[in-house]
Order: C-alpha cells, then sequence, then structure tokens
C-alpha cells in the first residue's frame, strides 16, 4: 500500500497545474462556453507542445508512453480548471480507439493527432441513450467493397469540430454485431448539429450527428467486423477513469472554494466557516471528495498495471458522479444567493457536474455493473 | 502509488486466512455460535489467542509492522475469530512510542503474547466526548500511585485484566495539561469492576471503580501530565478499523449468498433490481470505508497520521454498518426481527444482532459530530 505519487508524477502535476492556472482562467471558460468552436487552437497548440496529446502514445507514434495513473492527473487538473478543450473526445475516445483497434495504417494519424492537428470523436450513443449494444441501431450495410451507414447518433462529444469519427454501427444483430468505422467527419451525407445543453463546456458540448448513406471504404473499419464491442469496451472504461478523475479535480476545487469563502465571510459577527452546521456539511464534503479521489486512483493504478478492474470503474463511476454533483450544490448553498450567482465559479462547476453524471454511465447504471461483479 | 499489498504481505494474508479457515470450523465455530448469542462480538478465548500469539500473530506490528498488524486485524474480523486484539494494539503502539525500555520490555511480548489483555479506562459519567474533563485522581505517594474516582463505557472492563487509565495527576494545570496514563492490572485492590452490558454489545462493558487503588509508578506510561497528548496520538490509531472493515466485508459476502439462494416465487432475490441496487451501493461504501482505513495505515507506516484520517476512516465505516445493518433487515424482512437462536432465523440472526448493536457504532470510539468537528478542524482548517 502506498499512495504517494513518484516525484515525476508531482512534478508533472505542478507543470499541469501552474498552465491551467495561467493560461485558464474562468473568464475563458465562459468565453469559449459561448464559442461555436468551444475550444482555443490556440491554447490546443500549447497543450500539444507540452505533449499532453500524446501523453499515453507509444514513442513510435509521438507519444511520451504515459500510462492512466499520468493521465488521471492530467484530467484532474484540467477538472479543476475546468479546461475545455477536445482532449477527452480527441485522445481519450478516438486516438485510443485506434490504439485498441487500428491498423498500423490507421495508427499512422497518431502523430498527427499527437501534434494537434486532428481533432477526433467517438460517436457511439444514439436516441437509445444507453451505453449498450442494444441501444445501438445505426446500421452499416456492405456495398461494392465499401460499407453505407445509415442512422441517428446523440450526444456525441465535439462532433463539431471533428476531423473523424469513431462510428460504431450494427453489422449484424445481436450483442457482438457491432463495427468501428473510422469516418471522415465531412463526408457526405453527414449532418452535424450541435444541442443545447445545460453545459456546453469543452467536452459536454455535445451534438446530433445524422449519417444517410455515408459511404466508408473497406479499409477504414478499426479492428473487425461485428467485433467493435470488445476494443470499445476498454476505450469506455478508460474513458470513464479520466471523466472520474475530471470530476474528482472539479469536486476538490469547490470544496477549496467553499473552504476559503467559509473563513472570510463574516455573518452574526463570526466567520461562517465556525458555524457546526456548516463544518459537518464540508465534512461531509471531504469524505465524498476523498472517497472519490481514492477509488478514482485505484482504478487509473489498477488500469495502469493492467490488473482487470471492471468492478472498480463501475463503482469509481458511480461514488463520483454523485459526489461531484452534491458538493457542487452544498458549494452553492455554503455561498448563499452570491454562489447562485451566474458569474461566480460554482454555478461553472455545479452545471458540469450534471453533464458528467450522465456520461459513460450514470450512477445506476454502474451499480448495475457493481452488481453484476459481485456476482449477483 | 500502489493499491494493493505486497507480495509477501498477500502471503502473510493468504497464511492467516488458511488458518482460520482450518481452525475456526465445526465444533469450534458451533461453539463460538452459540456464546455470540445476541452479540456482534465473538467472545475470547484465552485458548485460541495463545494459538495465534505462538504463531508471532500478535505481535506483527512490532515484528514486522502496523501493515501487517492490520492484515492480521482484518482477518480477525473477517473470520471473526474469538482473539483479544485491538485493544492492545492501540496500548501496544502507544507503549511502543512513549514507554520506556523496561516498559517495552515487560509490557510488549505480554501484550504479544495473549496474557496481558486490556480495557479502556478512559470516559467518566461527566465526560462523554469531553474526555479532557476527566476526574479520577492518581496522587503519587513513594513508588506508588493512590488512584480514586470512576471510569465508564470501558470496553472489555469485565473480561481484560489490565486497563488503560487516563487520570488527573495535577490540578493547578489547565484541564487538558494535568492528565496521565497508566496501565493499570485490574486484578488487585480497590478496583470493583460492574457489567454494564449494552444494545447488542454483548456483556464485556462495564464501568471501573477506584477506590484508593494502588498502582506501581513503573506503570504509568509515558510522560506524567502528557497523557492528554499520548492519548491524543493514540486516538487516531485506534481510530484505525481495520478489523471492522474485516467484520463488513463477511457480511457483504453473506448477504450476497442469501440472495442468490432466496427463492421468491420462484425467481432468485438476486434478481430484484431494488435489491441489487441496493447492495452494490453497500459494497461501495464498504469499499470506500476500506480505502479510508488503509490510507490511515498506511499514513501510520510513514509519520504521525493526519487526525482527520482517522475520523473519516471511523465515521464512514460507522455509518456505513449501520445502513448495511439496515439493509440486512430490509433483505430478511418479517424473518429480520428473529433472533439466531430461533429455527426460523435466516442468517443466523444477525441481521436482529447487528441492527440491535448497529446506534453504538457511531458513539463508541468519539460520536460521529465529533469525527465531523476533527474532520472540518483539523482536515480542513476551519475556525474554532
Amino acid at each position: 500500500m502506498d499512495l504517494d505519487f513518484s516525484e515525476e508524477q508531482v512534478m508533472f502535476r505542478t507543470i499541469a497545474r501552474d498552465f491551467m492556472a495561467k493560461e485558464c482562467p474562468t473568464t475563458l471558460v465562459r468565453e469559449l462556453e459561448e464559442s461555436e468552436q468551444g475550444y482555443s487552437p490556440e491554447l490546443w497548440r500549447k497543450v500539444a507542445e507540452l505533449g499532453w496529446l500524446g501523453l499515453t502514445f507509444p514513442q513510435e507514434y509521438g507519444g511520451s508512453e504515459g500510462n492512466w495513473l499520468d493521465m488521471a492527473i492530467l484530467y484532474d487538473e484540467m477538472g479543476r480548471a475546468i479546461f475545455p478543450s477536445p482532449h477527452f473526445a480527441t485522445v481519450v475516445l478516438g486516438a485510443h480507439a485506434i490504439l485498441e483497434a487500428g491498423s498500423q495504417e490507421q495508427r499512422e494519424l497518431l502523430p498527427r493527432i499527437a501534434k494537434g492537428e486532428l481533432l477526433l470523436t467517438l460517436a457511439l450513443t444514439e436516441p437509445g441513450a444507453r451505453y449498450e449494444p442494444a441501444a445501438i441501431s445505426t446500421r452499416a450495410t456492405p456495398q461494392g467493397g465499401d460499407y453505407i451507414i445509415e442512422g441517428t447518433k446523440l450526444f456525441v462529444p465535439n462532433a463539431n469540430i471533428a476531423d473523424y469519427l469513431v462510428c460504431a454501427a450494427r453489422t449484424r444483430d445481436g450483442a457482438d454485431g457491432m463495427t468501428l468505422f473510422l469516418v471522415d467527419a465531412h463526408a457526405p451525407g453527414i449532418a452535424c448539429t450541435p444541442l443545447k445543453t445545460i453545459s456546453e463546456i469543452g467536452h459536454d458540448k455535445q451534438c446530433e450527428v445524422i449519417l444517410q448513406g455515408v459511404r466508408v471504404p473497406q479499409a477504414d473499419i478499426l479492428g473487425e467486423v461485428h467485433r467493435g464491442w470488445a476494443p470499445l469496451s476498454k476505450v469506455m472504461d478508460q474513458a470513464t477513469v479520466a471523466l472520474c478523475a475530471e470530476m474528482v479535480g472539479g469536486a476538490q476545487a469547490v470544496l477549496e472554494m467553499s473552504v476559503e469563502y467559509s473563513k472570510e465571510r463574516v455573518a452574526f459577527g463570526r466567520p461562517i466557516g465556525s458555524f457546526q452546521a456548516l463544518q459537518h456539511k464540508m465534512a461531509n464534503m471531504l469524505i465524498e471528495v476523498d472517497g472519490a479521489w481514492l477509488l478514482t486512483y485505484q482504478a487509473a493504478w489498477m488500469l495502469s498495471e493492467g490488473i482487470p478492474c471492471a468492478k472498480e470503474i463501475a463503482m469509481a463511476k458511480a461514488w463520483t458522479s454523485e459526489a461531484y454533483r452534491r458538493v457542487t450544490a452544498d458549494a452553492i448553498q455554503i455561498h448563499g444567493a452570491y454562489g447562485f450567482c451566474i458569474e461566480v465559479d460554482t454555478t461553472l462547476y455545479y452545471r458540469r457536474a450534471k453533464a458528467a453524471e450522465f456520461a459513460f454511465g450514470d450512477p445506476r447504471f454502474q451499480r448495475r455493473m457493481v452488481a453484476q461483479e459481485m456476482g449477483l | 502509488m500502489r493499491f494493493r499489498f505486497t507480495e509477501e504481505q498477500q502471503r502473510l494474508r493468504q497464511e492467516i486466512d488458511d488458518y482460520f479457515r482450518q481452525e475456526i470450523s465445526g465444533e469450534f465455530l458451533e461453539w463460538l455460535e452459540r456464546q455470540r448469542e445476541g452479540s456482534i462480538f465473538s467472545p475470547e478465548s484465552p485458548e485460541f489467542t495463545q494459538k495465534l500469539a505462538e504463531k508471532g500473530w500478535l505481535g506483527l506490528q512490532y515484528s514486522r509492522g502496523f501493515q501487517e498488524g492490520s492484515i492480521f486485524e482484518e482477518e480477525v474480523g473477517y473470520w471473526r475469530a474469538p482473539v483479544a486484539y485491538h485493544n492492545e494494539r492501540i496500548v501496544g503502539a502507544i507503549v511502543q512510542s512513549v514507554g520506556s525500555d523496561e516498559q517495552k520490555e515487560y509490557f510488549l511480548p505480554r501484550l504479544a503474547s495473549g496474557e496481558i489483555t486490556i480495557a479502556l479506562g478512559y470516559t467518566e459519567p461527566g465526560c462523554g466526548s469531553d474526555l479532557a474533563a476527566l476526574t479520577t485522581r492518581a496522587v503519587p505517594d513513594g513508588d506508588e500511585y493512590v488512584f480514586n474516582g470512576q471510569k465508564t463505557y470501558s470496553s472489555r472492563g469485565t473480561s481484560a485484566n489490565h486497563a488503560i487509565v487516563a487520570a488527573r495527576t495535577n490540578t493547578e494545570v489547565p484541564k487538558h495539561k494535568g492528565i496521565s496514563l497508566f496501565l493499570a492490572p485490574l486484578d488487585i485492590p480497590g478496583v470493583t469492576i460492574r457489567p454494564l452490558p449494552m444494545m447488542g454489545w454483548g456483556a464485556d462493558m462495564a464501568e471501573l471503580f477506584f477506590d484508593d487503588v494502588r498502582v506501581p509508578a513503573f506503570n504509568l506510561i509515558g510522560e506524567r501530565d502528557r497523557g492528554w497528548y499520548h492519548l491524543a496520538a493514540s486516538l487516531d490509531i485506534q481510530r484505525v478499523r481495520i478489523g471492522e472493515v474485516g467484520v463488513h466485508r463477511r457480511m457483504m459476502e453473506e448477504l450476497v449468498e442469501f440472495v442468490k439462494e432466496t427463492k421468491i416465487d420462484g425467481e432468485s432475490l438476486s434478481k430484484d433490481p431494488f435489491v441489487r441496487d441496493m447492495l452494490a451501493q453497500r459494497a461501495i461504501e464498504v469499499e470506500v470505508a476500506r480505502l479510508f482505513n488503509y490510507r490511515s495505515v498506511w499514513a501510520a507506516t510513514k509519520g504521525p497520521v493526519p487526525p482527520h484520517y482517522t475520523s473519516m476512516g471511523t465515521m464512514y465505516l460507522r455509518e456505513t454498518s449501520q445502513r448495511l445493518a439496515q439493509t440486512a433487515t430490509e433483505i430478511l424482512g418479517l424473518y429480520a426481527p428473529l433472533k439466531g437462536s430461533s429455527k426460523w432465523a435466516r442468517l443466523k440472526g444477525s441481521a436482529e444482532a447487528s441492527y440491535r448493536a448497529a446506534p453504538g457504532y457511531t458513539l463508541a470510539g468519539g460520536t460521529s459530530e465529533i469525527q465531523r468537528n476533527v474532520i472540518a478542524q483539523r482536515g480542513l482548517g476551519l475556525p474554532r
């Protein structure tokens, strides 16, 4: 048992935290949320230069061979600063789908992703709104040496700026009938419409993607025909851990904001942080946040070590989603009406927490996974 | 970073686990279960304790380290082994950190061999959570101290042969600065022990009365008048509740088995979405409680444990215990209130026993309210 980060990891975290503090004030977060693209190409270039796009790629593809613990540290810091970027969609979803399932040739895209030249996303969910094979009805039908994809993808993160979609489509009925395609996001027949949602910060910006008669050459199948769910599951596991780490950082940030505020804000002649009602609320918040931290880093560590961890990941997502939601709501309560003002950052985290709660499996879904893993 | 034990530690756990599996079985297990009737706690078996002492396991925290001692304690909890251990661990840690060489030489082997067993003599009728308000006096007289006063809620007061007693040695100074710690034998003149049974906690809780009790000065542990500070440091360790983590792991497993085996209208109870959701949630909470407590164990191997770590570990674990007890009763329904002695009892009556014991979980060793104060003030730095 050793819960310390290595020296390198501590250094990496410091660099990430300093970068975010300097480059990503929440005024910028608000500005970018209002923008159509939702991210800053200039910041994206800087992040690429720091090597954070290829963080987990093999060296031969322009990466630095980091593991999921490193990725968790980065997401922790991005969550703390609410860093709005297409990192999650491009790297964690898109690039890692290519790493899991892609051919040698397809992997040639990775160095360009690492350099920040290409944006990707994963077109998985549909109006069925679940992360399960049964909820996928988009079809890919063979025609001449190509496939024709027909269907509607919904809740696709950052699709409006993506160059490629990793698209999950059904090539036959049944659980194992899923195939992954690498689709040019600007191919004829694709219509992308951004959705208006509670949070449009970074990868919270989602789209409807309608595919009508989209022709994809056979060479652009990622992995094996009908066998797309297995690599997809791995990508979803990894994405869930990254998302948890991002929530942990956000939850930690709002707890710190609440503590600081309650030490300074005086009412009835005392700092409100000296009132037991608030102290106990914040003690509960620390339980939520530290529980989320431990479960998330345990899952990240296990992923890094290659230890099977389906149960631990599901536990982390179930707990962390609820923790983040409750902690952001508590933070507003502690700040009072001030914390409810749109211009105060508590509202940014509050909105983000609700978006994250449902991404990659809500707590009920995750508890179903936990029950299954418990042998129930 | 490493969320698992070393291979050597895992081998140790396996060895302990195999031993308990083999020894706590058959007639011995039946005897234990009869003894336990009505309580969630196992009775102590001096013979069994002796066997464990011979294996060197009671002294693991001195011979191998705090993590190894914790592994043993978790297995004791999991197997509900009839051995005195938790109090001995706490007192051992105090003696190890502030005792003289002679005291270490005398007490540590006896704690590790099971010869000395420990009751906690901390709180008093007027104290509760305000422990420093204690009034039991210890007045020096030659090379002895003379004790007068009363302790209450003394865990294992009826069965242990020694008590760790916090007594006032100086009345001229602020209340925290005049307390000393003694490791006093209980089989000496002037000590009266009155059992104080608690709901569902068996009969080993007691009141201890000291009436001109003479305790050798040798038994003063640490510095005179510095007892409060020694105690505060040990409370941090006392609140590492690894044994209870094992108890929960076992209870979760038994509930999972129970719902798998139980059929309602031909359908296994484990298929009920409500039951699945509830058990999954409890499993997550038990996992968080486990991680909180092992975080404290890990911290203890590096230096003083931050007080809020152990407060979080204890408080969250104990509140989880209460929810788990409630969950067990919800799953058993009408069968839940049946005591273990009934032929109709399910899960040997453990739902009834743990539900009855549950209110005490968030009182013993610091109430949840006190723990939250510690978390807020020491963990988050909020003003008093």
